[in-house]
């Protein structure tokens, strides 16, 4: 008998009341199943965990309770143990119980109990994952999820994330580095297919990322694929099929007002403009106007021209130029996997095909993927071999003409009456808009294609009784290409292409990995240390060929290529990003123990000697450490019985990491090179043909360049309440990142090739995360599920360069650079409302550009430290917003169920932020971009008039003499929203019915997304999660989003 | 293990790989390539943005707050060290210089037996490296001069202004002495167009002298024009033109068609541009695709360097086919008078070859008229567009890519302007009846020049008239006069050129001329003007911009009143 007599006093028997059961728990082969849950499934009943033995104890007070066994990797077992005291349990294998990744954790080469784990990791199941049924990148569906992980995303149908783990790491960017099953990578997680996805852990503090060295400075997202599972065949197919349609559309200006607000800006501008002033200026339309006793114009009425063009082919006409570019687009998805497993083999092969069409017409993303996962036990399940590989092609149509749209005049048809395309009047003084659906049109076979293979091989051996060797080799290869047309074309009011062209690119990049790591763990005792060392070498090559050709005398693909075009050769580009090509090596060395005694007070160590060929010759290697310890509180003697709290664990870390992610391998190194496009010229004189070229310096190299170096400290503290029905995890941390690299503008006097880099700036981000969660028993017909996270961080930049000082805001003469505040801020001036009469014009500050129903800015200092009654970007601008990233970020997931029904909301919001809102430049001003009568949003009809001086929007004018593009907080706003991300409604069929049809399981949804939008009114743009709309940029607006699903299985 | 990170960087090479006699060229070629190339409009000096400060043009383009800081150059007041585009222009003049001066050591490092053409290469160098260091010191007056022999970490010790600078003189002489090296190398002729000869050299030689001549104090006033200087430059005009070697072209046209590109006489030297050579859109002038009219089908773009009001109206002839020195701008054009104005006046032929008019043919295309409807924003800037650097709507050189390039030659040194120096450096020396013949074989040129300006019909486009200087006839040539004379040829020969600024601020008059430009123009609907105001000591530079004082951590100081 292996049973222990007591574990740690307590009896066998509390007299009339409960009773201890003793079990010992083993798989197939007999040995000890250490850290498997024993669960007595009764609201309020405790849980047990087996110890290293396999053995546990668990309290017990009613003969008709039923036990629930479960662990890692093996079946679920339930049994009624009735009042026996002992009992001895066989686990048999299960990959379904790879389902329950609460229990065990992935930390990077090796996994550890999540009860023994003392850093700050986040852990995302495939269960959760499923709730974003359907999106294209499998980040949008952590938005909010994970405390810490800030994403944006934008209404691109290719899914584009931007991904901060806990603040910016680096003003240089710096995402976190992904490592699906192993092989670590800068994937876009566009390429992968999110169905394949078993978990998802993120590894936040330094303790937890610094076993990946370099490249883990920026957080680490590690991805574990789907295997096979134990047990018969089984087949799964899943679609769901929907639309996504134009969010928030924007209210622009009809013809007729477009005509009144043209007139108003060019009258408030020129004063005393004749009538002929007017018809000169604005020929598109025609005005009757007069002016009041005041002598204020006043418009009559305002009537388009009939014809835009002297072909009288096209007629004035009133485009909604927004809905002649959008449509709904059709989403859809197809899953098929199929899986089975012994003991001895597992597989895992599924099939996918994504369709998301954008928003905008002709536009969409199509992702085909396939995965096979195989994995084989050998000699005994000695040794163990397997692979991973996912195969995928991808198509992309995602252009994008928002700002097109938004600008493009109403008057101008999208249509000729003679079937060509409309466009901007140039001929009558119009700006040079470009039609936008012809642009979608044309264009609609154009965009980039891409393929890709990821996955690896490997084999683990057992040696001698406590030593695991393992090696693995990771390929991810991917080749993009396109061939794109650039068509000729005709606008009816002028604007035209002549030249046409072909444009072929390929590229291709593989990255190697190979690691080799000896594990060895101990039981003993009190004691349980496990201890890892390992090797791993990465090796990347890039190349790129792009080439062009004008003179095409067919536009079509079947046609167009390089070799049938006949006209002018372009050669695109140079490096990685044109063509040209890039390598370059990592060499790593690691270590990492993890001790736990008396599973109560733990201790973890790693250290990482990694080596980059991108890196200076005398800082070529670097040593990163980390060290973690933790305390299980609630293990403790005093807190064991404890009925209310379940779980305490308070835990520290701290650690380095360095930062590789958007360094490349030229950055240390002095180099010239040819470019034909650069450093040739025609010294014979010859007017065409090919001419000698040279040689020019592009770089100045530093040989003692090294990493950005990242050190993090983390506290934390994991605790559940009620048997763990309410539990949660908060964390403290600091993060620093030290030496960040620098391409610090020069003197200008250096020449040519003066640009190098440096280890310079510093960064810290400081911040608190808290996640929640609480459920209902798991017994009853009705179940909820709560969960809640929010996260805070605060970024500020500590020091630059002298060189920089002043690069990203602040002035020499005020001395106030943008250390001490966030990466981001925006330095600026401050609007002082808008000037109401030529009195208050005249008494302030001197404003080179000022004028009635002008913006007022504030005359904060001079030369003097006073105000000196001038306003120059010298003295009179200060810091006036944080910068877009949002100081609070918190998301609530809300899970009901009710016998086959569930349903699901998911709620994603930021707050304390103050963004720039760009849009503002469009919707609240005429003439302020280069392009001149741009349409805008029915905003500015608002505008300030000398009879509408209540108006916040500055008076419209034909021109900006007044700079009022310049920053300032004219155009920062609230940006704090809270959105309803996804909602969902499902339903599966009772199994009484399937199992007649011989199926295990059938599941119906609903679903919508981006359902709602609450926002400050202060905000007068269209979301604030993408404020920008200024610099001539594209806003995506995120779109709304309905579909409808089956799963089955059988 | 390690040799594992030894990767060598892909597709690049050192200095120390192409120094040497098979791959030195490269180093050569790449630094004239800097001119095409470097940057586009607001990364070069081309030469026109200088007509944006004078009373020659306007900005142009849709509306002032398209490309914002040539407004505020042009207007001054609103000009200051932080504008944007002015730092471009200075960075970009040094790159080309560091390209110079990388060639001249890789050159010097190599035996002249390997490499026979090692001199006259590093003459070339020097040739271009003062041309860049000119364009700058033209711009900003006070700018750190170093050449080859400072190594490259020690340039940040160069400061701008020499502490104890009198004046700017010792600047000047090492950007003369540049040429004056170069020219002593240099051959006569040079089997490559795009190569200088010694002439060339000798040009820029007296350009730099006749700066040199007007002494300016730290206040960038003249008070001294310095006849020892002017008695130095006064041969080397001469050797030039008794060279034999150039002489004016018989029809001005020729110095600014396509299809004479190397093939104009009065060219001196000249920027090589083409197209089709197999860079994506050829080696075109970067300096000018801006400046083709908004005039759909010809020209998609975009209507910048409008010409002035002010200087359409300087080309006006009296009855005596003379030039109204003092009151050639007192009637104004207006939409209303636009072509009774030309029909009533008398015009200097040389307006139809610098200015686009509507109505009339556009570049000498008898069947393209220019129209209104060419202006883009007719309100703000007029209706006035420049055609010396632009191109026939058909020329082969023309590359429409919305932006309108071309590949037309841009002759950076012409005869008719060493002339013209001769010209002013003799009245400058009280020799002015010497100038008259040479200012009247200018002239003569423009009144033959009319042979392309004809409507299809054969009619002259424009009621032409003029005339040369005959003393006691058409005028009193005295001193004054002809030095009045000089200042109005300089203007007409070289209208849009960008020429006339550097003229106003070398004579000293910028200020002056400015601002009664500017109280004209207002009343006159140019309501943008009204920050217009040229402050004297000041204006006359652009100031040292604002990146490189902070980077100079001292070492520069501005230029005054900035």
């Amino acid at each position: 008998n292996t049973m222990p007599p007591s574990i740690n006093g307590m009896q066998d028997t509390i007299p009339g009341k409960s009773w201890v059961l003793h079990g010992s728990i083993k798989d197939e082969a007999g040995k000890p199943v250490p850290g498997a849950t024993v669960q007595v499934l009764r609201a309020g009943a405790r849980s047990s965990v087996t110890d290293r033995a396999g053995n546990f104890i668990i309290e017990m007070n009613n003969a008709q309770d039923s036990l629930e066994v479960s662990f890692v990797g093996y079946q679920t077992l339930r049994l009624a143990p009735g009042e026996q005291r002992t009992v001895a349990i066989t686990l048999l294998p299960d990959e379904a119980g790879r389902q329950l990744e609460e229990v065990v954790v992935n930390t990077g080469y090796m996994t550890q109990r999540k009860a023994d784990l003392t850093g700050a990791v986040s852990i995302v199941s495939a269960k959760e994952l499923t709730k974003g049924q359907g999106v294209t990148n499998v980040l949008q569906s952590l938005q909010g999820v994970v405390p810490g992980l800030h994403i944006t995303t934008d209404g691109n149908p290719t899914g584009n994330v931007g991904v901060e783990l806990r603040g910016l790491t680096s003003i240089r960017g710096g995402a976190p580095l992904i490592v699906i099953d192993g092989v670590p990578s800068y994937m876009n997680l566009r390429d992968i297919n999110p169905n394949n996805i078993a978990s998802i852990q993120v590894l936040k503090d330094a303790y937890s990322a610094s076993i990946y060295g370099t490249q883990g400075g920026a957080g680490v997202i590690l991805i574990e694929t789907k295997k096979g599972r134990v047990g018969r065949t089984k087949i799964d197919y899943s679609t769901t099929m929907g639309f996504a349609e134009f969010n928030n559309k924007p209210e622009m200006l009809n013809t007729q007002q477009y005509g009144q607000a043209i007139w108003q800006a060019f009258v408030n501008t020129y004063a005393n403009a004749s009538e002929k002033d007017v018809k000169d200026a604005i020929r598109i339309y025609n005005y009757q106007w007069h002016r009041d006793a005041n002598g204020l114009p006043v418009l009559d009425q305002v009537t388009p021209i009939k014809y835009l063009n002297a072909d009288s082919t096209m007629p004035s006409a009133n485009t909604n130029w927004l809905d002649a570019i959008s449509q709904r687009g059709l989403q859809q998805e197809h899953q098929l996997t199929v899986s089975s497993g012994s003991e001895k083999a597992n597989s895992l092969f599924s099939l996918n095909y994504t369709e998301n069409q954008g928003t905008q017409i002709h536009t969409g993303f199509k992702r085909f993927t396939g995965r096979v996962n195989t994995e084989y036990k050998l000699f005994d399940n000695r040794v163990t071999i397997g692979e991973n590989l996912e195969a995928s092609h991808l198509i992309e149509r995602n252009m994008n003409v928002m700002h097109q749209a938004l600008i493009e005049p109403p008057i101008v048809p999208v249509y000729t009456t003679t079937g060509g395309w409309g466009g901007s009047a140039v001929a009558l003084g119009m700006d040079d808009y470009w039609n936008p659906v012809r642009d979608l049109t044309l264009n609609k076979n154009n965009g980039n294609n891409y393929n890709k293979l990821f996955g690896d091989v490997h084999a683990s051996i057992r040696i001698l009784k406590d030593f695991v060797f393992r090696t693995q080799l990771g390929l991810i290869y991917t080749d993009g290409y396109h061939r794109n047309i650039q068509f000729t074309f005709k606008e009816g009011g002028g604007k035209v292409n002549n030249i046409n062209s072909v444009d072929q690119w390929y590229w291709r990049e593989a990255a190697f990995d190979w690691t080799n790591t000896l594990t060895y763990s101990l039981r003993r005792d009190k004691h349980n240390l496990d201890v890892l060392a390992g090797m791993e070498a990465n090796k990347y090559t890039t190349e790129t060929s792009q080439i062009g050709r004008q003179g095409l005398a067919f536009e079509n693909y079947d046609f167009a290529y390089v070799s049938s075009a006949t006209g002018n050769t372009i050669i695109n580009g140079y490096g990685s990003g044109g063509s040209g090509g890039d390598k370059y090596n990592l060499l790593s060395y690691f270590g990492k123990f993890n001790y736990a005694f008396n599973s109560r007070y733990l201790l973890s160590g790693s250290l990482r000697y990694d080596g980059s060929s991108k890196f200076g010759v005398n800082n070529r290697f670097a040593l990163f450490p980390a060290i973690s310890a933790g305390w299980r509180v609630s293990q403790e003697d005093f807190l064991k019985d404890n009925e209310v709290l379940s779980d305490l664990k308070l835990r520290a870390s701290w650690g380095r990491n360095g930062s590789l992610a958007n360094i490349n391998s030229l950055n240390a190194q002095t180099y010239f090179r040819p470019d034909y496009n650069f450093t040739s010229y025609a010294i014979g004189g010859s007017e065409t043909g090919s001419l000698p070229s040279g040689f020019f310096k592009v770089q100045t190299g530093n040989p003692n360049l090294r990493w950005e170096t990242t050190t993090q400290t983390n506290i934390g503290l994991d605790f559940g309440f009620l048997q763990q029905r309410l539990a949660g995890t908060l964390d403290f941390y600091r993060k620093h990142t030290d030496g960040m690299l620098i391409q610090p503008p020069y003197l200008g006097t250096i020449g040519e090739g003066g640009y190098q880099f440096i280890n310079a700036a510093n960064m810290t981000n400081k911040g608190v995360e808290l996640t929640l969660t609480y459920s209902s028993n798991t017994a009853r017909d009705f179940n909820y599920r709560l969960q809640g996270n929010v996260a805070y961080n605060n970024n500020v930049v500590n020091d630059l360069p002298s060189t920089v000082t002043y690069s990203w805001g602040g002035t020499v003469q005020k001395q106030d650079g943008i250390a001490g505040h966030p990466w981001g801020a925006v330095y600026g001036f401050i609007a002082d409302g808008l000037f109401q009469n030529q009195s208050e014009v005249d008494q302030s500050a001197d404003q080179p550009g000022k004028g009635i129903g002008r913006i007022r800015y504030k005359d904060i200092s001079g030369p003097d430290g006073k105000p000196d009654g001038r306003i120059d970007d010298n003295y009179d601008r200060v810091w006036i917003s944080d910068g877009g990233r949002p100081k609070f970020e918190y998301g609530l997931n809300v899970n009901l169920a009710y016998k086959n029904f569930d349903f699901s909301m998911f709620w994603q919001g930021v707050a304390g932020v103050k963004v720039y809102n760009g849009w503002k430049s469009y919707s609240d001003f005429w003439n302020v971009w280069i392009q001149n009568g741009f349409n805008h949003p029915t905003r500015v009809l608002d505008a300030w008039t000398p009879t509408n001086t209540s108006s916040t929007i500055p008076a419209l004018s034909w021109n900006n003499a007044n700079g009022e593009l310049r920053s300032s907080t004219y155009f920062i706003e609230p940006g704090q929203y809270l959105k309803l991300r996804n909602l969902q409604l499902g339903y599966s069929l009772p199994q009484s019915l399937i199992s007649k049809i011989s199926m295990d399981r059938i599941y119906v949804f609903v679903m919508g997304q981006n359902l709602l939008i609450l926002k400050s009114k202060k905000y007068t743009g269209l979301d604030p999660e993408n404020p920008e709309g200024n610099d001539y940029a594209n806003p995506y607006v995120i779109p709304r989003v309905f579909k409808a699903g089956i799963q089955v299985s059988f | 293990c390690k040799k594992f990170l030894d990767v060598t960087p892909q597709g690049v090479v050192t200095v120390e790989n192409v120094s040497t006699p098979d791959k030195v060229d490269g180093l050569v070629i790449a630094a004239y390539a800097w001119l095409p190339h470097e940057g586009t409009i607001n990364g070069r000096m081309s030469p026109w943005l200088a007509d944006i400060k004078s009373d020659d043009s306007y900005k142009g383009g849709g509306g002032i707050g398209d490309q914002l800081p040539w407004y505020q150059w042009e207007v001054f007041t609103l000009n200051n060290a932080n504008t944007g585009n002015n730092d471009g222009i200075w960075y970009a003049e040094y790159q080309g210089v560091s390209r110079c001066n990388t060639a001249i050591k890789a050159l010097a490092s190599i035996n002249e037996t390997d490499y026979p053409a090692k001199q006259q290469r590093i003459a070339e160098m020097k040739f271009l490296r003062g041309y860049f260091f000119l364009n700058l010191k033209r711009w900003y007056k006070w700018i750190p001069y170093f050449d080859e022999s400072l190594p490259v970490d020690s340039i940040r010790t160069v400061p701008n202004r020499p502490a104890g600078a009198a004046n700017d003189l010792a600047i000047w002489q090492n950007i003369y002495n540049d040429f004056d090296a170069a020219s002593k190398v240099l051959p006569a002729d040079q089997q490559e167009p795009g190569r200088p000869t010694k002439y060339a050299a000798q040009a820029l030689m007296l350009e730099s002298l006749m700066w040199m001549a007007y002494e300016q104090d730290m206040s960038n006033k003249v008070v001294n024009i310095n006849k020892e200087t002017l008695a130095k430059a006064l041969p080397i005009a001469d050797g030039i033109i008794s060279s034999g070697k150039y002489s004016l072209a018989p029809d001005y046209a020729i110095n600014f068609l396509f299809d004479y590109d190397n093939k104009s006489p009065e060219s001196i030297f000249e920027w090589q541009y083409s197209h089709s050579d197999g860079t994506p859109n050829g080696n075109l002038n970067g300096g000018t695709p801006l400046n083709a009219p908004w005039w759909p089908p010809s020209f998609s773009c975009c209507d910048f360097h409008k010409a002035s009001y002010n200087m359409v109206n300087a080309f006006k002839t009296d009855a005596k086919g003379i030039p109204m020195f003092d009151d050639y701008n007192d009637q104004d054009i207006t939409p209303a008078n636009r072509s009774i104005y030309f029909s009533s006046n008398k015009w200097d032929p040389r307006i139809g070859h610098t200015v686009a008019i509507p109505g009339l043919p556009w570049k000498y295309q008898q069947n393209l008229l220019f129209d209104s409807s060419g202006s883009r924003d007719p309100a703000t800037f007029g209706y006035f567009n420049s055609l010396k650097e632009n191109v026939e709507s058909n020329s082969p050189g023309l590359v429409n890519l919305f932006w309108m390039w071309n590949s037309k030659n841009e002759i950076a040194i012409r005869y008719d302007r060493i002339l013209l120096q001769k010209a002013e450096i003799l009245i400058r020396l009280g020799r002015e009846q010497e100038a008259l013949p040479i200012i009247n074989s200018i002239r003569q040129r423009a009144a033959n020049s009319t042979g392309r300006l004809k409507f299809s019909n054969g009619t002259p486009t424009l009621p032409y008239n003029i005339s040369l200087y005959i003393n006691g006839v058409n005028c009193n040539w005295t001193s004054d006069f002809a030095w009045k004379a000089l200042m109005f040829e300089n203007r007409l020969e070289f209208g849009m050129e960008g020429v006339r600024w550097y003229d106003l601020v070398r004579w000293g008059i910028a200020a002056q001329t400015l601002n009664a430009y500017f109280a004209k123009e207002l009343p006159r609907g140019r309501a943008w003007l009204k920050d217009g105001k040229f402050a004297t000591g000041r204006d006359e530079f652009m100031p040292i911009p604002q990146p490189q004082i902070n980077y100079a951590f001292g070492m520069y100081q501005q230029n005054p009143g900035y």
